[in-house]
């Protein structure tokens, strides 16, 4: 089947999005053909270039927002002494929505992983020392994924501020929760134990 | 476990194949190039996910063809199991009891096989390479997580050999990220040095004694465990890190472990006649089939390949008694000549040509 060549140009750009194969690109864009009015095409257009000029990384910590300052940061209430480190924006959202965290946040954009040409410079590693000047913040904890790449990033990060006063925490490895241990695979078990605790009594 | 039914989907030689097996022995007979090896190759792709031979997974997809699909179904009481393993252009997937397990290092261990192939010479004589092959090919059936630790650590190992590459060419100068994943890359370095030296601490002792059965000689066999650092010494490993930066490589590891063998303390290599080497690699391999039956308390699968052509009629007969025991076995020849056909009852005998079963016939008293 061969699509006139607008079409298949629209099909191309969904195939670009994560999890989008050949078929769900081609309901995408037929989709689009068959219910757009002349409006949401303006819409669309329009809602676009609004992402592309309003939407940027906030000054202080890299989260998404259309201000100089994402809401997270320009909230007084929120407490100033932790910063929670993440990877990406996304994983702001993520922790936004368990609505627990009352700290602050710093997004790296990235880990380290020199096989892939990103070393410490390439993320906002700089940025986060240079923020933690600030005597207000007391707290680093670092919640980059719990991968490979994830866990040279912390321990990296880690490394930098132990010569300072900046109490520096790593989030637990560990089941899920309401997870049954018999059901555990075998290095989620082995990392969970190595992370035990004492109970609190 | 006990394969009853094979099935192959373009592998290969073999468009599709269903072969029901023999509960004890197994006998693939054809000339050369008819698919015997592939056979046996096949099954032992389905119980860890690799073929004994080629490195590249896709090679034992069919020319032409998109995918290759291996299937066994096991008679296991009360009920079958089936396992299956598709091996596609763009990588694989395996099922165990129609479950597919996203993690093969968690599919890995359930079906055991070891195989007896015309190059396990190299075991002994060859490259290090090939020993260290072996080594993951056994322990990877024996302990879930070391394959798991061997995957971290050569995805960390890159890192840290990329890291080098950079200092070399002094396009960076960052002693704390070398440290770190350094340190990283040893805490899996580490644990994999441990299951290694408690597989040959085991192996050890049975490959003594079953070298020994195997060959009748008064001669002081040996063989073990040579890893190129300890996992302890800090010191040693910190030392060659100058080097390391210099050639832009890791220079210790487990990426540079080695087995040494030798014969009255001299290095097989040196000394030992074809005959001794040959004996040597059967009595490690049987050496790894009594291992898998201690952890496991089954018999693996025992998959022969060629191996008897090169051993006298009493070796074979010995041999074959010895794997009978409880094994499950499949062995491939060209002709099945008559002093062991005479000796042995209960078997199949499977003609294959051209990857089709051109006869199959079953002789003596089992049933299924
Ligand atoms: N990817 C492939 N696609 C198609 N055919 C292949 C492929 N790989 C190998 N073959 C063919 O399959 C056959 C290999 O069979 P195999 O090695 O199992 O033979 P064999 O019976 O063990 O032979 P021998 O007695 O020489 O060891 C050869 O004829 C080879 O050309
Ligand atoms: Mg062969």
């Amino acid at each position: 089947m061969k699509y006139p060549e607008a079409l298949q140009l629209l099909i191309d750009q969904f195939r670009r999005y994560p999890g989008i194969g050949k078929k769900t690109a081609e309901r995408y864009a037929l989709f689009t053909l068959d219910r757009f009015q002349a409006t949401d095409y303006d819409v669309f257009r329009d809602t676009l270039k609004r992402v592309q000029d309003e939407i940027k990384p906030c000054l202080q910590c890299g989260n998404l927002t259309d201000e100089e300052r994402c809401y997270v940061c320009s909230d007084s209430n929120r407490d100033h002494s932790q910063l929670l480190v993440v990877e990406e924006a996304k994983d702001v959202l993520v922790i936004e929505n368990a609505k627990t965290y009352k700290g602050l946040y710093h997004v790296l954009g990235g880990v380290i992983k020199p096989s892939a040409g990103i070393g410490p410079e390439e993320i906002r590693i700089k940025e986060l020392l240079s923020r933690l000047k600030d005597p207000r913040h007391k707290e680093v904890i670092l919640a980059t994924n719990l991968s490979d790449e994830g866990e040279t990033t912390a321990l990296y990060i880690d490394y930098l501020l132990s010569k300072t006063d900046i109490n520096v925490t790593r989030i637990a490895h560990g089941l899920p929760a309401g997870s049954d241990i018999a059901y555990a695979d075998e290095i989620t078990l082995l990392k969970a134990l190595e992370g035990r605790k004492k109970i609190n009594r | 476990m006990i394969l009853a039914t094979l099935q192959l989907k373009n592998v290969r030689i073999y468009n599709a194949l269903t072969m029901q097996c023999h509960p004890k022995l197994n006998i693939i007979i054809g000339n050369n190039g008819q698919g015997k090896t592939t056979l046996l190759e096949s099954i032992y792709f389905l119980g860890l996910t690799k073929s004994h031979k080629t490195h590249t997974d896709q090679q034992v997809i069919q020319t032409g063809q998109e995918f290759a699909k291996i299937q066994g179904v096991f008679n296991l009481n009360p009920t079958p199991i089936e396992m299956s393993v598709i091996i596609s252009k763009v990588g694989k997937k395996a099922n165990y009891n129609h479950i597919e397990y996203s993690r093969l290092s968690d599919y890995v261990g359930q079906l055991n096989v070891v195989m007896f192939a015309p190059e396990d010479l190299d075991l002994i004589k060859g490259s290090p390479s090939e020993r260290r092959r072996f080594i993951d090919a056994s322990i990877g059936q024996l302990s879930r997580p070391y394959m798991t630790y061997l995957s971290h650590y050569k995805r960390l190992l890159k890192e840290r050999n990329d890291v080098l590459k950079m200092m070399q060419k002094q396009r960076i100068n960052d002693t704390v990220l070398l440290h770190v994943i350094t340190d990283q890359m040893k805490h899996y370095g580490k644990k994999i040095i441990n299951e290694r030296t408690q597989f040959f601490h085991a192996l050890e002792p049975l490959f003594k004694r079953l070298y020994k059965e195997l060959s009748n000689e008064f001669l002081k066999v040996n063989m073990g465990y040579e890893p190129s650092w300890d996992g302890v010494n800090n010191h040693v490993y910190e030392k060659r890190e100058t080097l390391d930066i210099l050639t832009g490589n890791t220079s210790l590891g487990p990426h540079r472990d080695d087995v040494f063998f030798t014969i009255d303390q001299t290095p097989v290599k040196d000394i030992a006649s074809q005959g001794q080497i040959r004996t040597m690699a059967i009595a490690l391999k049987l050496a790894l089939v009594e291992r898998v039956l201690e952890v496991k308390k089954h018999y693996p699968v025992v998959l022969l390949d060629d191996v008897f052509s090169e051993l006298d009629e009493s070796r074979q007969h010995h041999l074959l008694n010895y794997l009978q025991q409880g094994a499950q076995v499949f062995m491939t020849t060209t002709t099945l000549a008559e002093p062991l056909k005479n000796r042995i009852t209960d078997y199949q005998s499977i003609e294959i040509k051209n990857g089709n079963i051109i006869r199959s016939v079953r002789h003596g008293t089992t049933t299924l």
